[in-house]
Formats: C-alpha cells, sequence, structure tokens
C-alpha cells in the first residue's frame, strides 16, 4: 500500500523524465522518451550525467514550486539534459565532473525561466537557448579547470561500449557500421545521434525509430530538412566531411520539424517553405562557424534557434494566423494531432469567437451586403453586414415600395447580440425618405454595444426615436435596442451590423463571426456553429427547446450520472481547467471530454483518456448537437480523425496528411420528424457515426438519445455486436 | 370585319368636367384569369356556379403573416382555425405549411386526426366538447382550452378516472373596447372569474396549465384591441409566476383579423380600413415584448386567425341567368349563384366582377340569387356592367366561412377546385347531385308510392 503511495507520489518524476528526453524533438511521447534515454546511455557516463541534470532540474523545479503541467511536460528539463549529456562527453568523469552537473542542472532551470519569461512576453519558445548559454559558459569557464581534464572518450567509441555491453555489443556495433548504408543517410543517422553528442549509427538509428513511432510527419521533415541542406551544400561546393557535416546537421533536422510541423500547422506550404529556410540555416551555421570558431565554440544547436525564433516572430505579424503558414494556436505536441484538429477546427469554426455574437433579430432575413460587399463593405468597413426581409419572391417590399413601413424589415425589432454595455446611441437623425441618403450623417442612428475588451457591435441606420436604452445601460442578449429604420446613407431600410474593436461610431470593423447562424442558400440548409452569411443568404436562429438545454447544456460544477446495463455507474462531473476549457470528468477513467457551449449549442472538441469508456462515446455522440431545431433538422460534421481511427490506422494517413487526408469519420445528427408541440412524451435524437477511406466505409456505428421534460433519459451506442446502453440516472 | 357585340341601350347622366363628392365614375376590371388559368375554361370543365380556391394564394398570404409575426417575436405558431373552411385540401395546404389544427367540435377534431394531425398538435376549443370528445383529447394529448367551469370540473374528473394529466388553457374573454363584448366564451378577465379558474386548475394538480387564450371578437379593424388583449393575458401569466412560479408554454390570442373586404353599410372599402397582418403582429408582439414576463420565459404566440388567412384565396364563379328591369326602374341581374353557397353576403359588400370585358357603361344593379326567396340577393345595388343572359362572372374574396357555412337549399352545392401553384385545377370537393341528398334519407315503405 505504502509502496504504491510513493510510486504515485513519484508519478510526476517518471512523467516529467521521459517527456525532458522527448522534447528534445519537441515530443512527449513516452515510448521516444524511453529511446532517446537508451541513446544516451550508448555512452555510460554520458548517460549518467545526463540523468543526473535532468534530475536535478525536475526536483529543483518542483522545490521551487513552479506550475506542475509544464514540469510534467519536461519543458524545464530537456536543457538540462543536453547540458548534462554535452558535459558527460566532453570532461572526464568524476566527482567534479557531476558536482557541475548538478549545478548547471540548477542553472538551466533558471535560464529556462528567464528566458521563458522574456520571449513569452513575444508568444516564443525558448528552444534550446538555455542549453547554449549554459554550454558555452562552462565551455568558456573549463580552461581554468585544470583538475576536470577534456575527455578523449568521444573518440574512441569502442572502449566505451565494450565497458557497457562486452564483446557482444561491439560486435552488433561493428555490424552496425558495417551495413551497406549510403554515406549521405549515414550523416543523417549520426546527425540525429549528435544531438545527444553521441556520433555513432546506433544513436542515430535508435533515434531515427523512436522519431518515426513518435510522429510520422515530424520523421519526414527530419529526411527533408536534413537532405535540402545536403543538397545545398554540394551546389555551394562548401568542403564537407561526414563528421563535419553531422556536427551541425542536426540544426536543419530540428528546424525542419520545428517549423515544418510543430510550431507551424503541417501543410504543402510548410513543406515548401522549407525550400527556403533550411539553405538560410546553412548560411548561419557557416558564418556562425566563422565567428565562433574565435572562442573555440561549437555553434551547436544555435542557428537552429535563431531561424526558427525569427520565422516565428515575424509570421506573428501577419493579419490573420491562419492562412498559409498557420502557427499553431493550442500545442499539443505532435504534428500530427495539431494538424488533425486544427484541421477539423477550422472545417467546424473557422473563426475562433470567445465570446459568442448572434444575430440581432427575430425571424428571417436576408444578406444583401456582406463582407467587402459591392455597395460601401469595403476597405475599413468590409467586414460588416446589411440584412433585409425579403418576401418568397425575394422581394423587400409590398405594394410599390414607395414608402417606408412597405419594406418588411422596416420598424422590425432591433436586438443586443449579446450580453454587454451599451457605449454610444445616436438616436435623433431623420429617416430618410425613400431613394434619399443622408451622406452628412453616414451611420444614421446607432447603437455601439460593448462585449468585451476590444469587442464592440455597431446596429446601425435605425428609426428615430425608436432606441429605448442608453449610454451606460446593460443589455442582454436578445433585449430590444432599437427598430430597424432608414437613417444616414441608407436609401431603403436595412439593418447595418458590424463588429469592431474600438467603441466609435465609424470604427473600421473586424473579422469576427456570427455564432449559431441557421442559413437557407442556394437551396441548402446548414447550421453553422460560427459563420459569415455571404450575400444572398437567409439566415436565422433556431429557437432553444428547454428540454435539449437541460439534457446538453452543462454546468460547470454539476455532475451526470449514468447506469449501464450491466449495472455499473457512471459519474462524470462537469470541469473547468486552468485555460478555462469546459470538459466532463468521469471518476473512474479520469477520461476527460473537452465541450464548448453557449445558448443554443453544444459541442464537443477532443476527447483524452480511454476509448472503452462510455464518456468517450458519449463524446462521438454529442459530437455537435443545437438546442433549437426545426423539424427534421439533420446536422453534420466531421470528426479530428486520430480521434477516431486507431493508431496504426493511420499510421500510413500520417505521413501523407499535410497533403491528402484519405480517412474520414463523419457525424450525423437526426431530429425528431415531426413537431410534438408541447407533449411531455420523451423523443429520440438518433444518429450514425460513419468511417470511411477514399469514400468507402469501413464501419459506421449508430447512437441514440432518448430525452424528456426533465432531460436526457437514457443513452444508446452500437457498434458491430458491441451494444451499449446507459439510463440515466436522476437525483 | 368582325361583328360587334351587341350592348343594351342605356340612358346614363353624363359626368364630365371635375369629380364630384362621389368621385369618378367607377368602372369594374373584369378579371379572366386566376393564377393564369382562364375562369372560362374552368366553368366550361367543372360547371357553373364553381368556387375556385388558389393554392398560391394560400400560400403566400400564410408566409406574409408568419413573416410579419415571426421577425418581431422569437416562438410564432399558427393554428388553422377549421371552422373557416374545412376542406381537407385547404387544411392541408396549411398545415404543410406548419400550421397546427384548431377545432370547435368533435366533428372538427375527428376531421383533424383524419387529416393526419398529430393529437399533441390540435387545439380544442369551444363550448361543444361532450364528454367521449374530451376523453379522446385527452388521450392524444390534445391541448383543451377551458370555456366554462362545467369543463373545468368535467376535466377534473376524467382526469383522475384515467389517471392522465390532460393539458388545458383557460379561454378568457375581456374588455378591450369592441362591442358587443364576447363574453359568452371563457372566463372574464375583469370580474376575476379567469383568474378564478386558473387558481382551481392549479389547485386541482391533475391538469397540465399550458397556456392562455382569448379571442376578442370577429373581423375586427382595430389593433389596439389586441394590443390590450396581449397585455391582459401577459398579466395573468406574470401572476401565474409570482403565485405559483408556475411558467406558461403558450399564449393563444385567437383571430378576427379582417380580411380586405368591405362590410355592409362600411363607408370606405375593406382594402383600405382593414390593418395588415404587420399592424396586428406589432400590436400583439410590442405588448407582449413589453410585459413583465421574464424574456427567457417568454411563451410561444399562437395565433388562430381563419379569415384573413383564407378569404383571398377564394373565388366564387358563375354565370347570368337572366336581366330585368324592376318596377322603380332600376335594373335587376339573376344570377347562379345564391345566399345558400355564398353566406358572406349577409355580411360583405362582394367584389364582383365580370369575367369577359363587356362594356365601359355601368349601371346601377341589383344583383339577386337564383333562390325563389325574396332574401336571396347578393349586392343591393352596384355599379355594375351590362351583362346579359349567359355571361359570366366572378366574386372575390370568398375563401372564409362559405364552404363550412354553406347549405344545400333548393339548389345543390357546386364543385370547389383548386388552382395549384402551377394553376393546375384539381377537384376536391365534387357538387352534389339527387343521389347524394337521396342517399341520406330513407322512405318508409307506405310512403313509397302514390297515384296522382
Amino acid at each position: 500500500m505504502t509502496k504504491k503511495l510513493a510510486l504515485k507520489q513519484f508519478e510526476w518524476f517518471w512523467e516529467a523524465l521521459l517527456n525532458s528526453y522527448a522534447q528534445v524533438f519537441f515530443s512527449d511521447n513516452k515510448l521516444f522518451g524511453v529511446a532517446l534515454l537508451i541513446v544516451s546511455f550508448i555512452d555510460l557516463y554520458v548517460g549518467l550525467s545526463g540523468l543526473l541534470a535532468v534530475s536535478t532540474a525536475l526536483i529543483i523545479a518542483k522545490i521551487l514550486g513552479y506550475y506542475e503541467g509544464n514540469i510534467r511536460q519536461g519543458f524545464y528539463g530537456f536543457n538540462a539534459l543536453l547540458v548534462g549529456v554535452g558535459l558527460g562527453i566532453y570532461f572526464e568523469p568524476g566527482l567534479l565532473l557531476f558536482f557541475l552537473v548538478f549545478l548547471s542542472g540548477v542553472l538551466a532551470v533558471l535560464i529556462s525561466l528567464t528566458l521563458e519569461g522574456v520571449l513569452g512576453k513575444y508568444g516564443l519558445p525558448f528552444l534550446s537557448l538555455p542549453f547554449l548559454l549554459i554550454f558555452w559558459m562552462l565551455r568558456l569557464a573549463s580552461k581554468q579547470f585544470e583538475s576536470l581534464g577534456l575527455s578523449e572518450r568521444g573518440v574512441y567509441v569502442l572502449n566505451e561500449l565494450y565497458t557497457l555491453g562486452g564483446g557482444n555489443l561491439i560486435q552488433f556495433y561493428e555490424w552496425i557500421n558495417q551495413l551497406a548504408i549510403p554515406s549521405s543517410l549515414r550523416s543523417y543517422f549520426f546527425s540525429l545521434g549528435a544531438i545527444f553528442f553521441q556520433q555513432t549509427l546506433v544513436a542515430g538509428l535508435v533515434a531515427a525509430i523512436g522519431l518515426l513511432i513518435y510522429s510520422r510527419i515530424a520523421f519526414t521533415l527530419s529526411i527533408l530538412g536534413f537532405y535540402i541542406a545536403y543538397l545545398f551544400y554540394m551546389i555551394l561546393g562548401v568542403p564537407f566531411s561526414e563528421l563535419t557535416f553531422s556536427y551541425i546537421g542536426f540544426n536543419f533536422i530540428l528546424t525542419a520539424i520545428a517549423l515544418g510541423g510543430f510550431f507551424i500547422i503541417p501543410s504543402r506550404s510548410s513543406y515548401l517553405q522549407l525550400l527556403l529556410i533550411i539553405p538560410l540555416v546553412v548560411l548561419v551555421s557557416v558564418s556562425l562557424q566563422q565567428v565562433f570558431g574565435y572562442f573555440y565554440l561549437p555553434v551547436h544547436s544555435f542557428p537552429f534557434n535563431i531561424v526558427t525564433l525569427i520565422v516565428l516572430y515575424a509570421l506573428k505579424f501577419r493579419m490573420d494566423n491562419r492562412i498559409g503558414l498557420s502557427t499553431i494556436f493550442w500545442q499539443q505536441n505532435s504534428p500530427e494531432k495539431n494538424l488533425y484538429s486544427f484541421s477539423n477546427f477550422m472545417k467546424r469554426f473557422g473563426k475562433n469567437s470567445p465570446i459568442p455574437i448572434y444575430l440581432p433579430f427575430f425571424g428571417e432575413w436576408t444578406v444583401t451586403q456582406g463582407h467587402n460587399g459591392e455597395f460601401t463593405h469595403k476597405d475599413n468597413w468590409k467586414h460588416a453586414w446589411d440584412f433585409e426581409i425579403k418576401n418568397e419572391d425575394g422581394i423587400t417590399f409590398k405594394n410599390e415600395g414607395d414608402f417606408l413601413p412597405d419594406y418588411y424589415c422596416f420598424y422590425k425589432n432591433v436586438l443586443a447580440p449579446a450580453n454587454g454595455v451599451v457605449e454610444q446611441v445616436v438616436n435623433d437623425l431623420e429617416d430618410n425618405v425613400i431613394g434619399t441618403r443622408n451622406l452628412d450623417h453616414n451611420w444614421g442612428n446607432t447603437v455601439v454595444i460593448k462585449h468585451g475588451d476590444f469587442l464592440y457591435s455597431k446596429l446601425s441606420h435605425l428609426k428615430k426615436g425608436s432606441i429605448p436604452v442608453m449610454a451606460g445601460d446593460v443589455v442582454e442578449k436578445g433585449q430590444v435596442i432599437g427598430k430597424c429604420g432608414n437613417s444616414g446613407n441608407s436609401p431603403y431600410p436595412h439593418l447595418h451590423f458590424q463588429i469592431q474593436s474600438t467603441p466609435y461610431i465609424g470604427s473600421s470593423t473586424i473579422d469576427y463571426p456570427i455564432s449559431d447562424v441557421w442559413i437557407r442558400y442556394h437551396g441548402k440548409e446548414s447550421l453553422q456553429a460560427t459563420s459569415n452569411p455571404t450575400k444572398g443568404a437567409l439566415v436565422s436562429q433556431l429557437v432553444p427547446k428547454s428540454e435539449m438545454k437541460k439534457a446538453f447544456a452543462f454546468v460547470v460544477g454539476g455532475t451526470i450520472k449514468f447506469r449501464t446495463e450491466e449495472g455499473e455507474e457512471e459519474i462524470w462531473e462537469v470541469k473547468r481547467d486552468y485555460f478555462l476549457n469546459k470538459y466532463l470528468e468521469c471518476q473512474r477513467t479520469k477520461s476527460k471530454a473537452y465541450f464548448k457551449v453557449d445558448d443554443l449549442m453544444l459541442h464537443f472538441t477532443h476527447f483524452e483518456g480511454k476509448r472503452t469508456s462510455l464518456i468517450y462515446l458519449f463524446y462521438l455522440s454529442a459530437f455537435k448537437v443545437s438546442f433549437g431545431y426545426t423539424h427534421g433538422l439533420k446536422l453534420q460534421d466531421s470528426f479530428p480523425i486520430n480521434q477516431i481511427f486507431h493508431p496504426k490506422r493511420i499510421f500510413i494517413q500520417d505521413f501523407i496528411a499535410p497533403f491528402y487526408q484519405y480517412l474520414r469519420a463523419d457525424y450525423t445528427l437526426n431530429y425528431p420528424k415531426a413537431s410534438r408541440g408541447f407533449s411531455d412524451k420523451p423523443f429520440t435524437l438518433n444518429g450514425m457515426i460513419t468511417k470511411s477511406a477514399f469514400k468507402k466505409t469501413l464501419e459506421s456505428s449508430k447512437f441514440e438519445f432518448v430525452i424528456d421534460q426533465v432531460g436526457l433519459k437514457s443513452f444508446y451506442f452500437e457498434r458491430g455486436n458491441q451494444k451499449t446502453k446507459a439510463l440515466c440516472v436522476r437525483d | 370585319m368582325s361583328k360587334l357585340t351587341f350592348e343594351r341601350p342605356i340612358i346614363q347622366r353624363i359626368n364630365a368636367g371635375l369629380p364630384s363628392k362621389y368621385g369618378m365614375p367607377r368602372r369594374l376590371d373584369p378579371i379572366s384569369h386566376i393564377d393564369g388559368t382562364s375562369i372560362k375554361s374552368l366553368l366550361d370543365e367543372f360547371g357553373s356556379p364553381l368556387f375556385v380556391i388558389s393554392e398560391q394564394t394560400i400560400r403566400k398570404t400564410y408566409k406574409e403573416a408568419h413573416r410579419a409575426f415571426s421577425s418581431r417575436y422569437p416562438n410564432v405558431q399558427f393554428s388553422w382555425s377549421y371552422k373557416t373552411n374545412y376542406l381537407n385540401a385547404v387544411c392541408n395546404v396549411f398545415h404543410q405549411e406548419g400550421a397546427w389544427a384548431e377545432v370547435v367540435s368533435g366533428f372538427e377534431y375527428q376531421k383533424a386526426i383524419e387529416n393526419g394531425v398529430p393529437g399533441e398538435l390540435i387545439i380544442f376549443n369551444g363550448p361543444d366538447k361532450s364528454t367521449d370528445d374530451l376523453r379522446l383529447a385527452i388521450e392524444n394529448n390534445s391541448l383543451i382550452h377551458i370555456d366554462h367551469f362545467d369543463e373545468l370540473y368535467e376535466l377534473i374528473h376524467l382526469s383522475k378516472e384515467m389517471g392522465e394529466r390532460p393539458k388545458v388553457a383557460i379561454r378568457v374573454n375581456m374588455d378591450t373596447g369592441f362591442y358587443p363584448l364576447w363574453d359568452r366564451f371563457g372566463f372574464n378577465f375583469e370580474n376575476g372569474e379567469a383568474w378564478d379558474a386558473l387558481n382551481r386548475v392549479m389547485a386541482s394538480k391533475t391538469l397540465d396549465l399550458l397556456g392562455l387564450h382569448t379571442h376578442i371578437g370577429t373581423y375586427i379593424l382595430s389593433t389596439d384591441g389586441y394590443r390590450i388583449a396581449a397585455e391582459k393575458l401577459a398579466s395573468l401569466a406574470v401572476k401565474l409566476e409570482k403565485k405559483y412560479g408556475h411558467v406558461l408554454k403558450y399564449i393563444d390570442l385567437g383571430g378576427g383579423f379582417a380580411s380586405k373586404n368591405t362590410l355592409r353599410g362600411a363607408y370606405y372599402p375593406g382594402t383600405d380600413t382593414a390593418p395588415s397582418f404587420d399592424d396586428f403582429a406589432e400590436a400583439i408582439t410590442s405588448a407582449l415584448m413589453s410585459s413583465e414576463i421574464k424574456p427567457d420565459h417568454l411563451p410561444m404566440l399562437i395565433l388562430e386567425t381563419g379569415r384573413a388567412m383564407i378569404d383571398e384565396a377564394g373565388f366564387l364563379a358563375g354565370s347570368v341567368l337572366a336581366t330585368k328591369r324592376l318596377a322603380d326602374g332600376r335594373r335587376a341581374t339573376i344570377i347562379d349563384v345564391g345566399v345558400n353557397i355564398l353566406f358572406t353576403s349577409f355580411w360583405y359588400d362582394h367584389d364582383i366582377r365580370p369575367v369577359e370585358a363587356v362594356s365601359d357603361q355601368s349601371e346601377d344593379t341589383t344583383i339577386y340569387g337564383p333562390l325563389c326567396m325574396n332574401i336571396d340577393v347578393i349586392r343591393g345595388n352596384i355599379m355594375f356592367p351590362l351583362l346579359k343572359k349567359g355571361d359570366h362572372f366572378v366574386i372575390r374574396r370568398v375563401g372564409a366561412y362559405n364552404m363550412t357555412q354553406w347549405m344545400q337549399f333548393i339548389t345543390l352545392r357546386p364543385n370547389v377546385i383548386m388552382l395549384d401553384s402551377k394553376g393546375k385545377p384539381h377537384l376536391i370537393r365534387k357538387k352534389e347531385s339527387l343521389e347524394t341528398i337521396n342517399s341520406l334519407e330513407n322512405t318508409p315503405e307506405h310512403l313509397k308510392n302514390f297515384e296522382l
């Protein structure tokens, strides 16, 4: 019992330790960590020295009380590891060395934190800069330490191997060395090993296999990066040998992984950019070597650090970080996971909208001018919408349309699009006669509402005297804040709606989506979680039904209990994490299903934990749920494939994922066909999850929710022969 | 050159110069087509007279009404008032558009069920609900609008007997400034009877109180009454929530919206005086929105408007039987449409038009139906063109109530056709024949034969 407890207490340490190894390649894959740990032990003292440095760093960080999440991720360990390994190989083993290693472990934590503080402000990673600083410092200082003595072990590998594993290991080593591997590939392996100061083929081979297990994309990128540099060297005609090349070769590998797929979402363009960036790294390396030569210092991974930081920092100054080279906004420590969840996120939500903004009216309106409209939505004001009401023939007025009341949208209620505070009101401009415009007061009668920092909405061309709110009033979503009119630059009644980041009338617009919009456009109907409706689209909101909200609008602090047919009880708690992400957590399995919920919809976004658990099936089934519905509404969505397919199944897909995804996992949810009035009889939502490859269905699962007045009643899931039924336990 | 049509001679005062207080001489534009289909060809095919219903117009009107309300209020539901026109085809057009059913008798209830309306989407109104009707309505989860205390007691009794929770609403009558006051339906608001009834429903614990209902009158030409009605119902809803914490699911404002027909004796034509759906919607929704009901508890707004939905879509075409001159010198035209099938001619000065362009001249005319009864007058006096025997006419805005209140008297009820959205005619009710009538009759054996 106590033993178990003790193990549990140190659980963080094992996790942090392995992650510290894996972090060298940006990974948090434990297997990869183990592989790299083994690689470091090819030289016993080097391994020990590395291990000592990491352990010191981790324990220090823990004692000083830094955020455990970061410690577990290995953020404060991997630089110490590099220093430890480096020291181990350069200096003779001895007490003094280990003391030095211990000290540098402490220093690594402090410098890591300092750089995290400095670079973090710019949203940049500190990479291996702490290692470089410490290592250069020690190298410079060591000239004064006579007792340390430079090691020559790095040169006599065989001796080391013999002490480690005897004759057999030597034979194995020799056998590997004699494999008919092209010299460029040998260099590649040497380069990989060199990250850990282990310039042996074995080290490189193990590291490469680990890298492949960790990430197919990272593996591909490592080869790509290496060979681009290799070719560039050949073209430049710079003389190099296998050894000298591998000495800095890992710079190209690390840069390729970092910029090709880790800090930037892997894509065709992220791969293509390497053609420019790797030669840059080569240039930087060659010139830095010249400078550092004067000080008898190695450049190590400095070129990689410089280029990666410069590129990432420069990319931040673009208008939109999601086009072309899309920078990561949620790092999952795996290029594959980042890619799948990013492309899924873009497909589902497109733009993030931390504060949902809803349509500012009742009923169905038509977008008569969208973003970048042909009339007035241009330049600084291009992200705006004009709304009008059309009849079934597409006409916006009755009779001849000569008078304001002829227009269907005229005098209709305009609502607050979200909770907020009224910032500005103009309420005294005359409504124009049809066909005339008031260009002196472009915006006409207008309300500006503040919804959050740098988030304002502006509703314009309202009717004179129709605005019941005043500046400073708190308004709730859906509250009437005026009537549609024809004031300002408006020849006929319409509602102008825009989102802006400053509180002024006339401010320029920002590209911010409208949430949960029911769109009819060109005969197609769809419910969009975040929407930028285009001209001609008919938009409205589905009215949420109370029983659907009771079933699916989870409130933080609540619990959901299920009893399965086998009699097992499952309890899920609704929680919120450090970053305010909401999730359901299963008490038994500790699995977490992350979700986003607003007034009208529930979206599950991400799952962590056991895929055999009930909560996983629930996560799949309630992936997208709207609280309001029309009869026979059918919701469709697709999953990030890594959340659905078995890792074996996507192994091949991973290689080409940045270019083409042939695996798909689709979600469908069907609402009741007919209206139910106020019936309190339970009703059923059913749906399907379809896995397919090259559009051929591989497997489909069915699910069913039964809902009554009180909320969720039961949940059923069927995959092949496996049938799961669970009843909701109500207090 | 073809032969000119004969036009009978008339004597008329010349009305030259500035228009007098009677305005310009009025000329009735002929209506030759409905939805692009020629009326004459329809009469040739289906006989005269003939009711013609335009599906296109029904849908258009429904959409207009729905748009007027749904663009002002978040949760709107229309319910088709069966008594206005319960021809199955007509009902189903409304159901296809999304309307529920509002019925006022066991017969109408059965008709709605037969049409396929789910029980829970039927609103059962009116003073006449038999025990069996109520039982069926409870079983079907229909919405029962209680009209009087006897019905309330019976429902409480039935709910206990059947072990079910009937879904009910209370019908409220009130003073909205209109006379006569429709206090014969439901419970009165001003004298506290409605509040009393609501308390009894809540106290019963076996009834599920879902809503409030009122119907302030019929052919209402002012929107203010609806505003008052909505305010009063909202105040009851607020009181209920305060006292019992009970949130109502819906408020049913009934119907009674005026159509564009002109009432007899009205000075201005209905086309100018009847408020639009937008006007009614603005009055009702603004009253509800500005009431003290909490925004997230805003009940569903149900509307049962019948007349304004269907009147415009109905046409009655027929032929002239004869023309004659009355003793006082006025002209009379006798047509094959009588008050037995055009019941609403008692209320309205119907808009009656020639089908074929006949003459620019018109004459003060009385239009009589074919019945051998003095009351059979379609229009008392109208400036009407000079139609002659065999000419065709069409009467506009006859969709509401005529096809339910008509009777078989002296003549038989004619065919009813519906023109679909493409203008193609469908026979939706066959004309009666001697067999139809006789098939219901039973002559005792001893009366079967006679000798004259």
